[in-house]
């Protein structure tokens, strides 16, 4: 099922929880809406799901209509954050429940039941009570019975955020090959950007009821719009730096009282157009940044060894910045070190709009 | 713990333990205790020199209490489940108005059930029907056990629609959504997911209402007194007329002794039908 979403706003009272939101969702495809909380997103899952009737603009299934459709007409399937199977029958009514609503014999909806809960690897619980069964095997349940009815659209909001940390990873993946495996269109609601990263085909940003950027997790992350996507996508964050922009003799500079970096030709090609001076956030992954040598001095505040990498916090002048170095790296608090950040991975966002300047 | 430990006596174990004793003697106006064994309850029970009006209050108990009681819970359900699934404003209207029985004091509310159904021309529905040109009727002769079950029956909803929203208030709303996803509509959410999940509200309920019904007699006292001729006169009414208009101190606390005996009876009954021991057993994994 296609979901296109015109110029979607749902206000209460005067609060504006989605605000001119559009977005096309293609068949088949897995989109993640991601953003911290009070942003939009659970109103944006629950508008499409018609548990809101949006405010002004329209909901789009197939290229219908469905702002006046109530959720049973709409043919979805939803995951809620806390499951929500309902405590009184048994995991098989649980799953099954949909189909008998919509009358189907019992044999047919058991034979279903089946199929699905041995996919999902809960065929030995299908007589317990939610209550007694594990958390990670009652979002299974929740799978089940949002799928058995084979609806055309998966809604799941945040469904990871009550597991412990080791089974979200599991989930995470097992979702990801399920949503591939049955091409199901599949909207996850999410405020954590690893989730969204790793599962979805595209993320919506969205920060106080507007999208910020669409795009694949890669593009988000190498090209971020502006200065909420940067700083909202990538653990540890990108580090963010106020500086200058400042062309000398055709060349363009980013100047801080502490350092002076020339900027690679293809990041001048992008910005040729504005004038200068021009204030700036510079803008760099922790990963683009080598400790060692340079002509940017910094001194150690806190290494934390990761295993994989350590991650060493350090002042330039009174700003803090993370830079991921080798697992090998040792240094103490105080010392002083060189660095150099990778020209060509650098960001600028326009200081006022907080736009990046590169895209 | 001393001193309550002798308030507790003295106000709960010791009025209990009197009536019992009491309900061996012919205790009368004189208060003088003379124990008679089981001649009182041989009474009750048609043996020896039996209590002619026993059948007719036990009728009389059982009709009062299998009317108010479904009445109750039904229509505490009813409103309650309609009243929380409508607008909220909406909603706390009608709960504010149906509450309304339970905050008036019980004589205003007997007396305005008295004087509705007042026989003569001066009672709120004759007045209607005069106005109407209709011939006065004579309710509380021709209907008094209709309209004390009624009078009991919209007190009791009062309580067990307060009761099952406050319930219905703490089901999740993911729970009702889900439903609704799956594809439920208004009814069957009512049906498979909100009237499940009041099993205990309503098992505590009808318990409840079942002891209020079977132990109060306050309004039936102040709409009817009993009558016309025994005809509301139910089993704690009766007791309480043996033992304090007719001071026959003794013969009242046997009537109540069997009352509790009943109830007691009776709640156990209610237990197992709504299978109190699964509930307690039930084991839970940690989530």
């Amino acid at each position: 099922m296609k979901v296109f979403l015109d110029r979607l706003s749902k206000y209460f009272g005067q609060v504006k929880a989605v605000d001119n939101l559009t977005l096309a969702i293609e068949d088949g495809e897995f989109v993640a809406l991601l953003g911290p909380s009070g942003c939009g997103k659970t109103t944006t899952l629950l508008t499409i799901a018609g548990f809101y009737k949006p405010t002004a603009g329209f909901v789009l299934f197939d290229d219908k209509v469905v702002n006046e459709l109530p959720p049973r007409e709409r043919n979805i399937g939803m995951v809620f954050q806390s499951y929500a199977l309902y405590p009184h029958m048994s995991v098989l009514d649980n799953i099954t429940f949909p189909l008998r609503l919509k009358k189907v014999s019992r044999k047919e909806r058991e034979t279903k039941a089946k199929a699905l809960a041995s996919l999902l690897r809960i065929e030995d619980i299908l007589e317990r009570k939610p209550a007694e069964i594990s958390g990670g095997q009652q979002q299974r349940v929740a799978l089940a019975r949002a799928l058995i009815k084979e609806p055309g659209l998966l809604l799941l909001d945040e469904p990871l955020s009550n597991l412990d940390a080791k089974l979200r990873v599991t989930m995470r993946a097992e979702i990801k090959r399920l949503q591939k495996d049955l091409g199901i269109t599949t909207i996850l609601v999410t405020h954590d950007q690893v989730e969204a990263m790793t599962m979805a085909d595209r993320i919506a940003v969205l920060e106080t009821g507007k999208l910020q950027q669409v795009g694949p997790p890669e593009e988000l992350y190498n090209s971020p719009a502006n200065l909420f996507v940067a700083g909202f996508i990538g653990t540890p964050p990108m580090n963010f730096l106020a500086a200058t922009l400042e062309k000398r003799e055709g060349k363009f500079f980013i100047t801080t009282e502490r350092f002076c970096l020339p900027l690679p030709d293809s990041v001048t090609m992008k910005i040729c157009q504005i004038p200068t001076p021009h204030d700036v956030i510079v803008g760099i992954r922790p990963e683009n940044i080598s400790i060692g040598q340079g002509e940017i001095r910094g001194e150690i505040y806190v290494v934390e060894p990761l295993g994989r990498d350590t991650l060493v916090s350090l002042h330039i002048g009174t700003e803090i910045i993370k830079v991921i170095a080798p697992p090998t790296f040792r240094a103490s608090p105080g010392e002083q070190v060189q660095l150099t950040f990778s020209e060509e991975k650098v960001h600028l966002f326009d200081k006022e709009t907080g736009k990046s300047l590169l895209v | 713990m001393g001193p309550s430990v002798g308030l507790v006596l003295l106000f709960y174990f010791i009025p209990v333990i009197l009536t019992f004793l009491i309900a061996f003697t012919d205790m009368g106006r004189t208060l003088i205790w003379r124990f008679i064994g089981l001649d009182n309850f041989a009474r009750l029970f048609g043996v020896g020199s039996r209590d002619p009006l026993i059948p007719r209050i036990l009728l009389n108990t059982i009709v009062y209490t299998l009317g108010a009681l479904p009445l109750t819970i039904v229509g505490g359900l009813l409103i309650a489940v309609l009243s929380m699934r409508m607008r909220p404003s909406a909603g706390l209207f009608f709960r504010s108005v149906f509450f309304i029985p339970r905050a008036i004091p019980p004589v205003v509310w007997g007396f305005l059930w008295a004087w509705s159904f007042e026989g003569t021309r001066y009672g709120l529905f004759n007045a209607i029907l005069a106005a109407l040109g209709l011939p006065t009727v004579q309710w509380l002769i021709r209907y008094p056990m209709i309209i004390v079950i009624l009078a009991n029956g919209f007190l009791g909803i009062s309580l067990a629609m307060l009761v099952f929203s406050a319930a219905i208030a703490t089901i999740p709303q993911e729970l009702t959504r889900a439903a609704e996803v799956d594809g439920a509509s208004e009814g069957q959410v009512i049906r498979y997911v909100i009237l499940p999940m009041l099993k205990w509200p309503i098992l505590t309920m009808t318990a409840w209402h079942l002891m209020s019904f079977l132990n109060s007699y306050v309004y039936i006292m102040l709409i009817t007194g009993g009558g016309p001729y025994y005809a509301t006169e139910v089993w704690s009414l009766y007791a309480y007329h043996a033992a304090f208009t007719q001071y026959r101190y003794g013969y009242g606390a046997s009537l109540v002794v069997l009352l509790v005996v009943v109830n007691v009876v009776l709640f156990l009954i209610i237990l197992k039908a709504f299978g109190m021991q699964r509930m307690l057993t039930r084991g839970k994994i940690e989530v």
